[in-house]
């Protein structure tokens, strides 16, 4: 392999330029701790940023969480709606408005809210998520789904019931894990 | 007439089959998403996340099994000398048959592994990927049949077949010094995985039985539809399916039905020409997205060149909104198989060698 000084040189710089990439890898390369700690940061950046989103939220929606603790149902939807204007598409919005609606027992509307809120934010049928909802989720699906089923199977034509019909099926699945 | 049973390969490749089928259950019950133990598709996705190909925060995981596929091969090539260096197959053709295997397995939601540890789950709504991979399978020895041919590998100068498994043996190392730049999910379904060590043990026992053995699963599927009981193949595919549908049973992972079955969707035409195109394409390239990991370990760099294509693919399925969900396939998924069937149809018109 090794035929000439062609070869030999080669070999030599391959060997050179491992050698530099050890030292570099050892960390004593100039530079090198610095471009560590910005790769560091990005990954902290974006703890910082999901931390960020859970405080944001959790200060937000206090006050509908207030109102359906005391019993104030139908102040805690008024509430949301208002909310609704300034945070577009929120997935706590639609997250929020289904435990409420599951509370008022309109497990249709209820249903369609929650998997608008899981189809936004995945980490609410997510164990490892602060945020996580799989309870109320697992309530709504489990007494939801068979009312709807019924409703259904009386008015086969009904096209809003199947759409909630779906809904239900679609949280089931996310229930069940596998792969996104 | 049925395969000897004092033939050693026969029992290879049974042995492959329900090791590919017991562990894939397995791995799910150690910490794999569910009915996900084995997915080369997910995994890739999950891998090219990890490598910052795409910013889906909730799949990014270097998969260590993919890792041992790779090198289990290129060891057990190695220790029976059948490691060697080839290629020059079209090899563009492959890089982007890599990528749209890839979409057409994030379309159903797996690979063609994944679709039968569903299957044998109880997951009915892997039905409709099942023709379709069988569909894909038979149109493509319809082109093979009619003098379409990528062309042929030769043996390569130098060791361009090390290159892939050396990205391989860089992946590890990788994932054992978590070096910064490397991503890991923290929650969905990248954060849910088996021990790092089983992961890789399992991929390199796998690897090392698929490369004797030269088991896949679209393999299996065209030897069957070819020769029937008497291919090895078709034994093997029945060792996986019996032993898959077993351990699920064994592990209480049956869930018979349709619907809120996990990492599935309803769109059954969707399924189907997902997984036609991944049986299409795998016919035409020489193996589904498992089998072009363990070629690239025996040297084969046309092989390399697909798995390639398919890291791309994971960034890409994942960045474009091409991977479907449980909520269904989006437009971008149901456009980028219709791009795939456009682009296997083209390569059926300019590959085939109308001499014959």
């Amino acid at each position: 392999m090794l035929r000439d000084r062609f070869d030999q040189l080669m070999l030599a710089l391959l060997v050179l330029v491992l050698l530099f990439a050890g030292v570099l890898l050892a960390g004593a390369g100039p530079g090198g701790g610095q471009h560590k700690s910005s790769a560091l940061d990005r990954q902290l950046e974006r703890e910082i940023l999901y931390q960020a989103r859970v405080a944001f939220i959790e200060r937000n929606f206090s006050p509908v969480i207030a109102l359906r603790n005391s019993g104030a149902l139908q102040e805690a939807l008024l509430k949301l709606e208002e909310l609704g204007r300034s945070l577009p598409g929120e997935a706590h919005n639609d997250l929020l408005s289904g435990d409420i609606l599951l509370r008022m027992s309109q497990f249709d509307r209820a249903l369609t809210k929650l998997a608008a809120a899981v189809r936004r934010n995945a980490d609410y049928v997510d164990a490892a998520s602060p945020l996580n909802q799989r309870t109320l989720i697992e309530s709504a699906v489990s007494e939801g789904l068979p009312l709807v089923r019924d409703r259904l199977r009386s008015q086969p034509d009904n096209r809003s019931m199947a759409q909630v019909l779906k809904d239900g099926y679609y949280l089931q699945s996310r229930l069940a894990g596998g792969c996104e | 007439m049925s395969p000897s049973l004092r033939d050693r390969h026969f029992w290879v490749v049974v042995a492959a089959g329900l090791g590919l089928g017991v562990l894939g259950v397995l791995l799910a019950v150690w910490g794999n998403p569910q009915n996900s133990g084995i997915c080369v598709s997910c995994f890739i996705e999950n891998s090219s996340g990890a490598l910052g190909l795409h910013d889906n925060e909730r799949m990014q995981y270097l998969r260590p099994e993919l890792i041992g596929f790779v090198l289990g091969s290129i060891l057990c090539a190695s220790v029976f000398r059948e490691f060697h260096s080839r290629g020059g197959s079209a090899p563009l053709a492959r890089l982007v048959s890599g990528i749209f295997l890839i979409v057409g397995s994030a379309v159903f939601i797996g690979c063609p592994i994944k679709l039968f540890l569903r299957l044998t789950a109880g997951d009915l709504s892997a039905v409709a990927g099942v023709f379709g991979l069988i569909a894909g399978v038979w149109i493509g020895l319809q082109g093979l049949a009619r003098g379409i041919d990528l062309g042929r590998t030769e043996d390569e100068r130098g060791a361009t077949g090390l290159l892939v498994p050396a990205g391989f043996v860089l992946l590890l190392v990788f994932l054992l010094a978590r070096p910064a730049f490397i991503l890991f999910s923290e929650r969905g379904s990248a954060a849910q995985h088996a021990p790092l060590m089983i992961s890789l043990l399992v991929g390199l026992l796998l690897g090392a039985l698929a490369q004797r053995s030269r088991f896949c699963i679209t393999g299996s599927v065209r030897d069957s539809l070819l020769m029937g009981s008497r291919s090895p193949l078709f034994w093997g595919l029945s060792a996986f399916l019996v032993g898959a549908f077993a351990t699920n049973l064994a592990m209480d992972r049956f869930t018979f039905g349709l619907y809120g079955q996990p990492g599935a969707h309803l769109e059954y035409l969707w399924s189907f020409l997902g997984m036609l195109l991944v049986g299409w394409l795998s016919v035409l390239i020489g193996g589904c997205p498992f089998r072009q990991l363990i070629k690239a370990g025996e040297g084969d760099a046309d092989a390399g060149l697909a798995v390639v294509g398919m890291l791309l693919g994971g960034g890409l399925v994942q960045s474009w909104d091409i991977a479907a969900t449980a909520a269904g396939v989006s437009m971008p998924g149901k456009l980028a198989v219709l791009a795939g069937l456009a682009f296997v149809l083209v390569i059926s018109l300019l590959f085939r060698d109308r001499t014959a």
